[in-house]
């Protein structure tokens, strides 16, 4: 496994912006797409890797934010453990820092909780070039601001993430999928009734026609609860990580793909004739467009953001965002490109 | 303004507790009487009814204190809010004659984070307490700060649904005191925190904007206002608003107890039950103090002769709760257990529990006071830092129940003392003090659950060091530049850190020379 330290250059760098007032574009691997850098330098953390602490026993893994987080997962996979929101890895590369700054979670994410659930704590540089740390490596902690959670999602606009520790959970025991042939409503319909009762299910998925949907845990739950389905049949070559990394035929395009999520109890209905994806009981919504309009989407709160070929809405900046990105960075030296 | 002990009152729900640390603070920073800010009042009456606001003596007194009964302050004006509208105008009235607020619920919390201020206006949330909606459905609840956190599990039990985070004040404790102080509970190792079951929120800033955080999605495009929010006891804003992820009601539970010789071999089982890829939705330790005071109060039929339990509660669907709950006997016999016993009907798994709850009052009469500490530390820990507490304790000379949250490295040490005694009261102090340190050193944290208010204010310069604090003020001048809100609280100034001679200096390089420290 790849592991250096390479912070004192990183905090060197920040320093040096922040004296000369230059900007800088915060990077890891570079695999998000739309997250496209303009600044004066790059502060790449590819080179700051390796597990910093990792006991199986305390669910508990602290590692450098350059450390790609496809080697992260297989060392956890070998104690039996796994980062359960279960971040993307686009094009097989994607850093621990990246997935903590997009936040980004993976299709177990109404059962596991979103990636922020499980972060636990962070080293970060703020805009000041100071190094902080924030959290800790356990799971209860509630001294000081929640800081470590308030940086996953931020895009690298509050400061560089050096280091971040995680609450892991053991694998599921087994995990089976099931398939069959449904439309969006009905297959809206099947899940809505999987909310109210404790089942096994972990993931869903719906395109083209068919719905996936994934059971995990204990062997005796899953074989029961699988084996009282209607009209299924299970597919044991079906890919969640190919969900999670849009390496599912689905993706394999250049058409402009937004993404869309829901308020529970939502889902997209495509009227339109367009392409979609959906996860999470159908409150994520991966929408193909013919061209760079945004698709039309009906509902109540609900969030459709560009993810590739495809260009964002320029959002507006709230007074509470730009004061918060100001106590962490007064320059504004990090990603000044980038809105959150 | 008077300071006044635990074991003279009778009234608080955890008349035993009794915190120290900040006792001398209090006494230290005695403000002068409050001169009443005439215009302040004209304009509460103005927008408020006039039962709503409280300002004779004997209508404040009650809200002297919070469950940290040690630290007491009466309130200049206490208002009680009914609707967001008297929030607002609270709000406002003190944003414009510059009054500090202190926002409280049920005022059950631990760390004296609700303790008005003498010059202050302690806004009272519990009049705020309608469920506004109920969706079964989609397992959400969406209600008011003050609806307490048992309210929103009865309110949805007939729909089979339930709100996970339980701590132990539940029957009394408010939803917005819960997301103020980020509370725990019994069954946080499965289910988390109050920050991973609240969805969304609204809430009210001192500058008069409503804020709408989060809300029934799974994500959102904006920074994680949310998590900024929880925990923040109450510095950023009032919470008027919650919505809360629901859960089913499991459909089995069952319970082990085991019973150990030696306090490290429980230890080291509970390890070895995490290892083994279980993820249990309680999982209690008890130390033989603990279990002897539990079993006279509650008489539940704890071994009294063990040196330690283990309690291990597992849920879900009947095979998969088999199948663990055989697992984890085995673990428990081959890590050294002497016994187990498995309840496994509702009755005998409640009895079981019962002993665990009753713990605190329990000790209540083991002493005539007790100082509940509430560190976190790494699991693996466990046995060197109870090892630790028990040579502090005979140090002191002062005798220590542990019960503690075994699962999520969560301890609970309670010292027991006589407040009467001046010089047991001051040994109770350092020694809590020095196991909220032993638990930094260890790798973890000075509150697991019960926030930092004020009885921790003076721990936070030993986990924080000056950049961090100072980041953490830069946070909260974000939402509150005037540093009205709960001012003196939760994070302590860089000032009050130097002169208690800890001075965290980062990287050989004294950070921010430019500010002042003395």
């Amino acid at each position: 496994m790849s592991s250096g330290d390479d912070s004192e250059q990183i905090v060197a760098a920040v320093e040096e912006a922040y004296r000369e007032d230059r900007c800088i574009a915060i990077m890891g691997h570079g695999s998000k797409p739309n997250t496209t850098a303009t600044g004066d330098a790059f502060v790449c953390t590819a080179d700051h890797s390796g597990i910093l602490e990792y006991r199986p026993s305390e669910l508990v893994v602290s590692v450098r934010a350059g450390t790609p987080l496809k080697e992260l997962n297989d060392e956890l996979a070998r104690n039996g453990q796994m980062i359960a929101p279960d971040p993307p890895i686009f094009n097989q590369r994607g850093t621990v820092g990246g997935a903590v700054a997009s936040g980004l979670s993976g299709p177990g994410r109404p059962w596991y909780g979103s990636l922020r659930d499980c972060v636990l704590g962070v080293e970060v540089i703020n805009g000041l070039a100071q190094r902080l740390n924030f959290g800790g490596r356990v799971i209860k902690n509630v001294a000081g601001f929640d800081v470590s959670r308030l940086y996953t999602g931020s895009w690298g606009t509050f400061g560089v993430i050096l280091s971040a520790s995680f609450k892991l959970l053991p694998m599921p025991e087994v995990s089976f999928t099931v398939e069959e042939e449904c439309s969006d409503i009905d297959a809206f319909q099947k899940l809505a009734d999987h909310r109210r009762e404790r089942t096994t299910l972990t993931g869903t998925c719906h395109f083209q026609g068919r719905l996936f949907r994934r059971f995990a845990g204990a062997e005796s739950a899953v074989r029961s609860e699988t084996d009282a389905l209607e009209n299924c049949e299970l597919n044991d070559t079906f890919s969640w990580a190919d969900v999670r990394d849009h390496e599912l035929s689905f993706f394999q395009d250049d058409m402009p793909l937004w993404r869309a999520t829901f308020d529970r109890g939502e889902f997209f209905e495509n009227v339109d004739d367009l392409s979609s994806l959906s996860e999470w009981y159908g409150s994520l919504a991966w929408i193909k467009t013919p061209t760079e309009t945004p698709p039309s989407v009906r509902g109540t709160n609900i969030q459709v953001s560009a993810f590739r070929n495809a260009v964002a809405t320029k959002r507006s900046v709230t007074k509470y965002a730009s004061r918060l990105r100001k106590a962490f960075d007064p320059k504004g030296i990090f990603n000044p490109h980038i809105v959150v | 303004m008077k300071v006044r002990h635990a074991s003279s009152e009778h009234s608080s729900l955890r008349r035993h507790q009794v915190a120290l640390n900040s006792t001398c603070f209090v006494l230290q920073h005695v403000k002068p009487i409050a001169v009443p800010n005439a215009v302040a009042l004209e304009l509460l009456r103005q927008e408020l009814p006039q039962s709503s606001i409280l300002i004779d003596r004997n209508e404040v007194e009650p809200f002297e204190t919070d469950g940290l009964t040690a630290i007491r302050e009466q309130p200049w004006v206490v208002v009680l809010a009914e609707t967001v509208a008297h929030v607002r105008s609270v709000l406002r009235v003190c944003r414009e004659c510059e009054v500090p607020l202190v926002t409280r619920g049920a005022g059950t919390g631990l760390s004296g984070g609700a303790r008005p201020n003498s010059d202050g206006i302690l806004l009272v949330m519990t009049k705020m307490n309608k469920i506004l909606d109920v969706d079964a459905a989609n397992c959400t609840a969406t209600v008011e700060p003050g609806v307490t956190n048992l309210a929103i599990s009865e309110a949805v039990k007939e729909g089979g649904l339930y709100y996970a985070p339980d701590p132990s004040s539940q029957i009394a404790c408010s939803i917005g005191g819960n997301v103020a102080e980020n509370a725990g509970g019994v069954h946080c190792l499965k289910y988390g925190l109050t920050l991973h079951n609240v969805i969304g929120m609204k809430v009210q800033t001192i500058e008069g904007d409503e804020l709408v955080l989060g809300g029934k999605s799974y994500d959102n495009a904006s920074y994680d206002y949310m998590a900024l929010f929880v925990g923040s006891e109450g510095m950023l804003g009032v919470v008027t608003e919650v919505t809360v992820q629901l859960l089913p009601i499991p459909a089995n539970q069952q319970v082990l107890l085991a019973a150990f010789n030696e306090l490290e071999r429980a230890g080291e089982c509970v390890a070895g039950i995490i290892s083994a890829g279980l993820v249990p939705a309680g999982l209690e330790m008890m130390d033989k103090l603990a279990i002897q005071a539990a079993e006279e109060y509650a008489g539940v039929g704890y071994p009294t002769d063990a040196e330690a339990i283990l309690l291990c509660e597992l849920d879900g669907c009947l095979e998969e709760v088999e199948q663990h709950a055989a697992s984890v006997e085995d673990l428990m016999r081959s890590r050294g257990a002497y016994d187990v016993s498995i309840a496994k009907e509702p009755k005998d798994c409640e009895r079981l529990w019962r002993g665990r709850k009753a713990a605190f009052p329990a000790a209540g009469r083991l002493a005539p006071d007790y100082y509940c500490m509430d560190g976190t530390i790494p699991r693996y820990e466990i046995g060197r830092v109870l090892r630790s507490i028990s040579k502090m304790s005979d140090r002191y000379g002062l005798s220590v129940a542990n019960v503690f949250h075994a699962g999520d490295g969560n301890l609970h040490p309670l010292i027991l003392f006589d407040a009467s005694d001046k010089e047991q009261m001051r040994k109770a102090e350092e020694f809590g003090g020095e196991i909220l340190e032993c638990c930094v050193l260890a790798g973890g944290t000075i509150t697991g659950e019960h926030g930092v208010g004020i009885e921790k204010i003076d721990q936070m310069c030993s986990q924080f060091s000056d950049v961090e604090l100072d980041q953490f003020h830069r946070l909260r001048e974000a939402f509150d530049q005037a540093k009205l809100m709960n001012p003196g609280k939760a994070i302590p100034t860089l000032a009050r850190c130097s002169e208690l001679g800890g001075m965290h200096v980062h990287r050989g390089a004294l950070p921010h020379p430019e500010l002042e420290r003395f």
